[in-house]
């Protein structure tokens, strides 16, 4: 029998989970202390065990060369911050606009990394799959649009996020599979 | 057959226990919808396991398919072309029917959230982008989906978790196993659990010709391995057993959520669980 099931950084039962090391790459403006992890944390398969490492040099750094169009991000983040105490007709107004502006953000996302996009990709697949979102939920979209608003992204921003995704409920395969037509076809 | 009611039944339930199959954690990550109704069904269990292999049925029926759509879709300019592309590579061969439709099926999922202000370049860089999340955050929503997963078959392959590539590839591959470089314990957990495969090929055979076509495989197999445990150390092999290594793997739960019903009712039956089917909504009792 395997060990209980607990939350991993790096998913996965298996113990041969290779270790995601944030890095910063010297970005000025990014502050991942705010984010609760040391920059240069590694992580283990476990997510409990902690060690200093030195980030390999050329990973996160090769494809940042593009950034996400910030407006669009802004009007993101006080949508999010407008669903505190608002009824179910407002969460609903909102969300869709969210929505909206998720779909333009992919036109500035082609330019950018392959970090921006994943996680642009599991913001998206999140907010398509709700209805009304929790407070939770509200809490990791708006992460995911903070680390969308920043230049430099890695691995690491990626992994955390797709966790808190799964952890807040967000099927990663659910737009994939989300066919309505044969909801009832069994 | 009874009907399940859809929400939780009190706290006398809180500590039931269920072994889900991989035809339920397939539908469990599906719309909204359909996955609403399987989690309340769920809702009553309050400890809820699968099984390693059921991990590696999830992988070899899905994440593979999905990842050979990722890596059509970069063999294309458009999101448009993709449809046409894996038409023509696996539309001519049966035995590429069902990797057909699962790769059609997701691409018509995505396709009807489409937005028509972005273009066609820009949809295939954001299918790209989802395929790869879906199958990378895949092994992450298992583990998450689950109180525990058994591992009695110390399944190799099970255990390798898709990953990514620096050049953006994608690795999802499921190597052959052979007898001669084993490297898992279904040998193992075949001669521990022996009475109980027995008892399920007993009751394939008294089945006759209403067994399906998988149980029959199944009881072949396993009258060969009863003389030879080790021939089930062959990815082949193993794979004709899906079922019953998942149910005997879960055999300390009370009760086993599947929704292949031909396959599970004898299997439940054999090893004295309650069947439920949370996606028809019916629980077979536990037999007396």
């Amino acid at each position: 029998m395997s060990e209980l099931n607990c939350f991993e950084i790096t998913g996965g039962a298996t113990a041969e989970a290779q270790p995601i090391v944030a890095q910063t790459m010297g970005a000025p403006d990014y502050s991942p202390s705010v984010r609760g992890y040391d920059s240069t944390l590694t992580i283990d398969a476990n997510g409990e065990a902690a060690q200093v490492s030195r980030p390999a040099p050329s990973h996160a750094s090769k494809d940042a060369h593009g950034i996400l169009d910030q407006l669009l991000l802004r009007r993101a983040i006080e949508i999010v911050d407008s669903f505190e105490g608002c009824d179910v007709i407002d969460a609903s107004v909102n969300l869709e606009s969210l929505r909206g502006i998720v779909t333009q953000l992919w036109n500035s996302a082609v330019g950018s990394t392959r970090f921006h996009q994943d996680i642009l990709a599991g913001l998206e697949s999140g907010i398509l799959s709700i209805e009304v979102p929790t407070p939770g939920q509200l809490s990791v979209i708006r992460e995911a649009l903070t680390d969308l608003s920043q230049k430099v992204l890695t691995q690491a921003h990626v992994e955390i996020i797709r966790s808190e995704f799964v952890s807040r409920g967000f099927s990663p395969l659910a737009l994939l599979s989300n066919t309505e037509a044969g909801e009832d076809s069994e | 057959m009874s009907e399940v009611a859809g929400s939780k039944e009190g706290g006398e339930t809180a500590c039931r226990t269920v072994h889900i199959d991989t035809s339920v954690q397939v539908e469990r990550c599906k719309s909204l919808r359909r996955r609403e109704k399987i989690e309340n069904a769920l809702a009553v269990f309050g400890f809820r396991s699968t099984s390693s292999y059921a991990k590696l049925e999830f992988k070899r029926a899905w994440l593979r398919r999905l990842s050979y759509l990722y890596h059509a879709s970069q063999q294309v300019a458009r999101d448009d072309e993709l449809i046409e592309f894996i038409n023509d590579r696996l539309g001519s061969h049966p035995g590429h029917r069902r990797s057909l439709t699962t790769c059609l099926e997701g691409i018509v999922a995505f396709l009807s959230r489409i937005d028509e202000s972005l273009s066609p370049g820009v949809r295939l860089i954001r299918l790209q982008s989802h395929i790869r999340y879906a199958i990378l955050g895949a092994y992450k929503w298992w583990d998450c989906s689950v109180t525990h997963e058994y591992a009695g078959t110390r399944c190799k392959r099970a255990s390798e978790q898709p990953r990514e590539f620096l050049d953006g590839r994608i690795d999802v591959s499921i190597p052959n196993c052979r007898r001669n470089k084993i490297e898992c314990g279904i040998h193992r957990f075949f001669e521990q659990n022996k009475d109980i495969f027995i008892k399920v090929k007993d009751r394939i055979i008294a089945l006759g010709d209403k067994a399906s076509a998988e149980l029959t495989r199944a009881a072949d197999i396993i009258q060969i391995a009863e003389d030879n445990p080790e021939i089930l150390c062959d990815n082949q092999t193993c794979a004709k057993l899906g079922d019953a290594l998942i149910a005997v793997d879960g055999s300390a739960m009370e009760c086993f959520a599947a929704n292949n019903d031909k396959e599970w009712q004898l299997l439940s039956e054999v090893l004295g669980k309650e069947l439920l089917n949370p996606v028809r909504s019916t629980m077979h009792n536990r037999p007396s």
